[in-house]
Parts: structure tokens; C-alpha cells; sequence
């Protein structure tokens, strides 16, 4: 074995990572080559005082760790985490869900209808008209004759026309008649209240005049209980 | 059966299944020797507790990445690594402070062979055990990263050529060379021979 062959032994002999065989190879070539020899001791002397040197040392403070879910699934560690939030969530996405289902009946136009045998539902415009007997005389008056001509139909816009102004005056009336009763009721109600008011006034400066009097009386009885020996002695 | 009989394995896949308690027993089962091997690797306490703080919350992050849950350890000495060299290239490139006139902080490998006190290897130098831990920080950090790094999972965590070669990610033979030339100059620089 030659110099070379022996140092790649022998790092491998200070890391403790040597073989039997390995071992025995290393120990015949030391034997012969002092240099070897000598630098085998110097590493291991140097191995050692590394170690003797530098002990492991206690980390300063532990490392404590929170964390809110592990990456990819922080949605469901979060979740995990707010019992009521959960609740809150799952009430709002079934109300979101019931929401959107009826408004697609509603663009649907779905019609159920219930019968004694089970019930029935049906989508789209309506082909049918309603049967009751005041929708017929309903439909009767609305629906337009098959053939109109220039002057039916100008009569009949006025007609509408006039119907319209019609509805529109007694509504017109009814709104004014509400405005003036709420009026003359504000009216009575102030008067009302100008009366309240005068009769605590004079209230007020009766009591106001009583107290004056009563208030001059005890300063007289005072003033004649101061004097009185005076008076008497003249 | 508790958490603390559990494997490194064991904990990886209830981590992975959210479970958080089984990440913090690997924090406390890794934490000192994370801690020490980036305190070895950087020379200073807080850069190798915020080394320590990154490499568990980068573990986090990217446990699901893990596919082999048995390396976890291996895993974060890897991440731990990265970090380092980043600090270590951030150290090398940050602009000398008014300190800098102080010639310990210019030590080229022959100044200091000639500033270090000589350290009798053979146990009788006669330091105190703190003023020989200075010397040996000192020489470490003269030496290549690489090399530094290679001592450190060595001899001081005890790690095997195959386990160091993974972390570093080259080749055994590399690992066996990287040590033989960072012992020797470190038995240079502190035996000043």
C-alpha cells in the first residue's frame, strides 16, 4: 500500500468508518511509513480536542411552533379550528343553496299543481286562461275585437284615456282629503296643546304670586321679631 | 402509544395529517442539535437560533414535499444548510464595520498562524476550556464553508460520508476529501507547526 492509498484509509479511520480488512491494510503500510504514522495521531489528536472544545450546547429558548394548518391545507386547519364558524358556514351555504334553487323555479315560471291523485308540475308561460267567471268578464272587456277599425279604435283609446284622467282625479281628491284632514287634525292637536301650555302658565305665575306673599309675610314676622324690643321700649 | 415512542416517520405522516402537536415533538427532538449545528456553522447564538426558527417553519411549510418521511432528519439538516450559506454569504459581502480597523477581523490564514497562540494538540496547551473554544471558532471560521460545513456534521454530530454527501448533496468522495483537507488545515492553523 503506498501514501496515497493510505490517507483515503485513513479518514476514512477518523470518521469511524473503516473495515475489518480495510483495518488491517492500514495497520501493515503504518508500521512501515513513520509519516502516516505520524499524521494518523496529529488528526485524531485534532478530532479530539474539537470535541473536547465545543460540547454540544442547550438551546437557548425551545422553539415553539403554532401554526394554523399545515400548507395546502390551511382552509381545512382553520375550519378545524372555529367549531361555530363551521356552523355559520354550512347555514349559509344551504340557505344559498335553497335561495338558488327557488330562483330558478321563479325564471322557470314552475306552477305545482296539487291534486287528490298527487300533483303536477309544469314550466313556462301559462296556455290557459283563468276560469273563474270574473276573469272571464274580465277577459271579456280587455280582449280586443278580431277586426277594429281607425274610429273604434280611437274611441276606445279614449275611453282609456279618459278612464285613466277619471282615476286619476279621485285619487287626486282622496289624496287632498287625507292632507287636509291630517292638517286641520295637526291644528287641533297645536291648539290643544297652546291651551295645555297657557293654563300651566297661569298656574305657574300663581304659584309664583303666592310664594312672593308668603315670602314677604316671613320677612315681616322677621323684621317685627327683630325690632319688636325697640319698639316696645319707646 | 405515545407520541414520544413515535418515529420520526410516524410524527412526518400526522404532521402531514394536520396533526401539530406531533410537529412540535420533532421541534423538541431536533431542536438542539439543529441548534448546535448551525451555531457551529455561523459562530454566533442568535444567527443559529434564527437558523433554527427559519429551517422549522420552512419544514412546515414544505412537509408534504417530503416524499422519504424516514430522512426527515436529513431533510432539515438540508434546509438548515441552505440557510446557512445564505447567512454565510450575507456575512461575506456585508461591508467591514468601524471594527474593521481591529486586525483580528482581517486574518488571512498566514496572519493568523501567526496571531494564534500555539495550541500544543497533544492535550497540554494549558488554556481554559473557554479560551480554547475561542481559538477553535476562530480556526474554523478561517476555513471554506464546505470544509466547515463537512467537520461540523462529522465530528461534531457524529453523522456517516453517505448521510454527510446526502445533506451536501455530492458525491462520498468529495465528503472524504472536503475533511481530510479541513482537518489538516485546521491542524495547521492550531498547532502553528
Amino acid at each position: 500500500m503506498d501514501c496515497d492509498k493510505s490517507r483515503e484509509l485513513l479518514i476514512g479511520f477518523i470518521g469511524g468508518e473503516i473495515t475489518g480488512p480495510e483495518a488491517k491494510e492500514m495497520k501493515g503500510h503504518l508500521e512501515e511509513c513513520s509519516g502516516c504514522r505520524e499524521e494518523l495521531a496529529s488528526l485524531s489528536r485534532t478530532r479530539m480536542l474539537l470535541r473536547q472544545s465545543w460540547p454540544d450546547e442547550p438551546i437557548p429558548q425551545n422553539l415553539i411552533f403554532n401554526f394554523p394548518g399545515i400548507p395546502g391545507r390551511k382552509f381545512w386547519g382553520l375550519w378545524s379550528r372555529f367549531g361555530l364558524a363551521r356552523f355559520g358556514l354550512a347555514t349559509v351555504t344551504v340557505t344559498s343553496c335553497l335561495i338558488l334553487c327557488f330562483s330558478s323555479l321563479a325564471l322557470l315560471q314552475t306552477r305545482l299543481k296539487v291534486g287528490e291523485g298527487g300533483f303536477a308540475v309544469s314550466f313556462g308561460p301559462s296556455s290557459r286562461l283563468p276560469s273563474s267567471p270574473a276573469n272571464r268578464a274580465t277577459s271579456s272587456t280587455t280582449s280586443l275585437p278580431v277586426a277594429l277599425d281607425r274610429r273604434e279604435v280611437e274611441n276606445l283609446i279614449d275611453r282609456s284615456v279618459q278612464g285613466l284622467e277619471e282615476k286619476q282625479r279621485v285619487h287626486l281628491e282622496e289624496i287632498l282629503l287625507q292632507i287636509e284632514s291630517r292638517r286641520n287634525a295637526d291644528l287641533r292637536r297645536i291648539a290643544n296643546e297652546l291651551r295645555v301650555l297657557e293654563s300651566t302658565q297661569s298656574v305657574v305665575y300663581r304659584e309664583a304670586m303666592n310664594n312672593q306673599s308668603t315670602v314677604e309675610s316671613l320677612a315681616r314676622d322677621f323684621y317685627f321679631k327683630v325690632n319688636a324690643p325697640a319698639n316696645l321700649s319707646h | 402509544m405515545g407520541l414520544i415512542r413515535l418515529t420520526d416517520k410516524d410524527l412526518v405522516h400526522r404532521v402531514t395529517r394536520g396533526d401539530h402537536e406531533a410537529f412540535n415533538l420533532l421541534v423538541a427532538r431536533w431542536e438542539r442539535k439543529l441548534f448546535n449545528y448551525a451555531y457551529r456553522l455561523t459562530g454566533n447564538r442568535e444567527d443559529a437560533l434564527d437558523i433554527c426558527q427559519d429551517t422549522f417553519t420552512r419544514a412546515y411549510e414544505q412537509i408534504l414535499q417530503l416524499k422519504e418521511a424516514e430522512k426527515f432528519s436529513f431533510w432539515l439538516f438540508k434546509i438548515a444548510r441552505n440557510f446557512s450559506i445564505s447567512f454565510y454569504r450575507r456575512e461575506r459581502n456585508r461591508p467591514k464595520s468601524a471594527s474593521a480597523d481591529d486586525p483580528e477581523n482581517d486574518l488571512d490564514l498566514e496572519n493568523l498562524l501567526a496571531s494564534t497562540p500555539r495550541v500544543r494538540i497533544d492535550g497540554g496547551h494549558g488554556f481554559e476550556h473557554d479560551e480554547l473554544r475561542l481559538i477553535v471558532e476562530k480556526a474554523l471560521d478561517q476555513l471554506p464553508f464546505e470544509q466547515r460545513e463537512t467537520i461540523v456534521l462529522k465530528v461534531f454530530e457524529g453523522l456517516k460520508f453517505s448521510e454527510i454527501a446526502e445533506i451536501s448533496e455530492c458525491p462520498v468522495s468529495t465528503v472524504k476529501s472536503r475533511l481530510y483537507l479541513g482537518m489538516n488545515l485546521l491542524r495547521r492553523i492550531l498547532s502553528r507547526n
